[in-house]
């Protein structure tokens, strides 16, 4: 009986690294190659909002957190061309107030808290079935968009201007991508946390960049990396009984040290031959 | 002459603040008007109003392209400023020119090999075929305007909208692009963004000043109590080797 508790558990944490490494390589490329980092993190820390009044509420506070954010979302796209108000400080003014809505909420809650620490640092041995569906669903959805959209994606991402003077849907491409992004944090707070799902968004991404500068190969090479680095992490963590989340977060950047220094080695180790 | 776009009193700008007022003028078939003004004179804006970018606040912009304005899809050309461009973008050139045929149906298709034949004689026509499969931020600026020019003509628009691509490069290719618009001239009608009116004058066949009002001036020499009269403080001289001014006249057919 224990044993096949501990079973579920495994297979469970299992498929959530595989599913993060999916959604978060993808949509994580989509991040990096627009430069919305800022924007990602301040979405990120804005979902907290979304967990303390989905806990007040009693409804499930992911799911609080995916309304949230992705209302936060499309807020931040649709003013995003204005220039009225410099929009950095927009999203920073978010950032603190979803966090501060969050601890508001979660505070005058009557009954026991949630334990804040698995929001901020995740614990992927303890997801949710529910949580894996959510995971899985966004992991799916993400590889049919890329597959089908993939060229307008990359001509949205790279030149929105002339997007539009070829008459492609920019504004529908950018407000179903920011989505994703918003979903893609949410879900994979469970994984890793609030604190540290932006890595998972981008360090993959960052590997793959090294030793390639074609956005279908970062596509690919993301998601691969992000496996590597999600599970190794998680095996790590059970081996040594430590913080899932944050052992698979120093397992990529160190994947990243590493390859940086492979990629240095390369372009040394030529000149050096010539 | 057919008419291709007229610009009916056009006013437009961001926010609060007008860019550009009282546009009023029409683009035939085979123009070459070179579009100058200061920085931030709104030429930029003024482009984006041409090509349906952006709304007008007031005025209107009419379409005389084939099907009576609303499907321009491939009818007009863009080369945007380049500075909006993010260098390590992971794009390579192939796919940049390629963007230019994108259009609404064919996203979901592949591209036909109609389409390869006539990306690869473009990259050909500008001279950049071995840069097919470079990345964008791996080139030079003049290579990267070799690119987006080539991006913006694959589609054989009737109209071709070019912002500053004399910027970031160097007088050989300022040159060199002068005589391919010259040449393109022939099968378009082409509206080019410059900050100074330098060698271009010799292109050019009439002038728009923009600095914030908008000017149309029909012919290619421009002096400085017009240009006064314009509220449009431009250089007259060129930065070029030998210094020549755009008071001198030129012929054309
Ligand atoms: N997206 C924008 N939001 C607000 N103001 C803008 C925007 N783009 C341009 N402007 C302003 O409009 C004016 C005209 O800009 P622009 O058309 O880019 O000029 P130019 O191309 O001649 O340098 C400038 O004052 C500029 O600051
Ligand atoms: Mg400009």
């Amino acid at each position: 009986m224990n044993n096949l508790l501990e079973f579920g558990y495994l297979t469970n944490s299992l498929l959530a690294a595989v599913f993060a490494a999916i959604s978060c390589g993808l949509i994580g490329t989509y991040i990096v190659s627009r430069r919305m980092v800022f924007v990602s993190g301040g979405l990120t820390h804005a979902s907290f909002g979304g967990i303390g009044i989905g806990h007040f509420f009693g409804i499930n506070p992911i799911i609080g957190a995916a309304v949230f954010s992705v209302i936060a979302a499309l807020g931040i796209e649709k003013f995003s061309n204005r220039r009225l108000v410099r929009q950095d400080s927009v999203i920073a003014m978010l950032w603190s107030l979803g966090m501060a809505l969050g601890i508001i909420f979660i505070y005058i809650t009557p009954g026991y808290s949630p334990n804040l620490m698995s929001y901020l640092f995740g614990s992927i041995l303890t997801v949710s079935s529910l949580d894996i569906w959510f995971l899985g669903i966004l992991s799916l959805v993400s590889i049919i968009v890329f597959s089908v959209m993939y060229k307008v994606i990359l001509y949205v991402s790279f030149d929105e201007d002339f997007a539009r003077t070829r008459n492609l849907p920019v504004q529908t491409v950018k407000y179903l991508m920011i989505s994703l992004v918003a979903l893609a944090i949410v879900f994979n707070i469970r994984v890793v946390g609030i604190i540290l799902v932006l890595s998972l968004l981008t360090v993959p991404q960052s590997i793959a960049n090294l030793f390639t500068n074609k956005y279908q190969n970062i596509l690919i090479f993301s998601v691969l990396t992000g496996l590597v680095g999600t599970l190794s992490g998680l095996a790590a963590a059970w081996l040594l009984n430590i913080p899932s989340g944050a052992t698979i977060v120093f397992v990529l950047i160190l994947m990243f040290f590493l390859a940086s220094g492979v990629k240095w080695l390369q372009n040394h180790g030529k000149k050096a031959l010539i | 002459m057919q008419k291709l776009v007229e610009l009916k009193n056009v006013t437009a700008g961001y926010e609060n603040e007008i860019a550009i007022e009282n546009a009023d003028f029409s683009v035939y078939e085979h123009d070459f008007i070179g579009i100058i003004g200061p920085n931030g004179g709104g030429k930029t804006t003024l482009l984006k109003v041409m090509l349906g970018l952006q709304r007008p606040w007031k005025g209107s912009v009419e379409y005389y392209l084939d099907g009576g304005g609303q499907n321009l899809i491939g009818q007009m050309g863009y080369l945007p400023q380049i500075n909006k461009f993010d260098d390590k973008f992971p794009v390579s050139v192939y796919e940049v020119v390629r963007s230019g045929l994108a259009t609404p149906k064919k996203l979901f298709s592949r591209f036909s090999k109609e389409d390869n034949t006539r990306i690869l004689e473009t990259l050909q026509d500008l001279g950049i075929s071995h840069l097919k499969e470079k990345s964008i931020g791996e080139l030079s600026g003049g290579q990267k305007q070799r690119v987006f020019l080539a991006r913006a003509i694959v589609s054989e628009p009737k109209l071709l909208f070019l912002d500053e691509p004399n910027t970031y490069v160097d007088n050989k290719f300022e040159a060199e692009l002068y005589e391919m618009l010259h040449y393109l001239n022939q099968r378009m009608a082409i509206v080019l963004v410059s900050h100074d009116l330098g060698t271009i004058s010799a292109y050019i066949k009439s002038i728009v000043c923009v600095n914030k009002s908008v000017h149309y001036h029909d012919s290619n020499t421009i002096s400085e109590e017009q240009l006064s009269v314009y509220n449009c403080p431009i250089q007259l001289i060129t930065h070029g080797t030998i210094p020549h001014t755009v008071l001198k006249s030129h012929s054309h057919e």
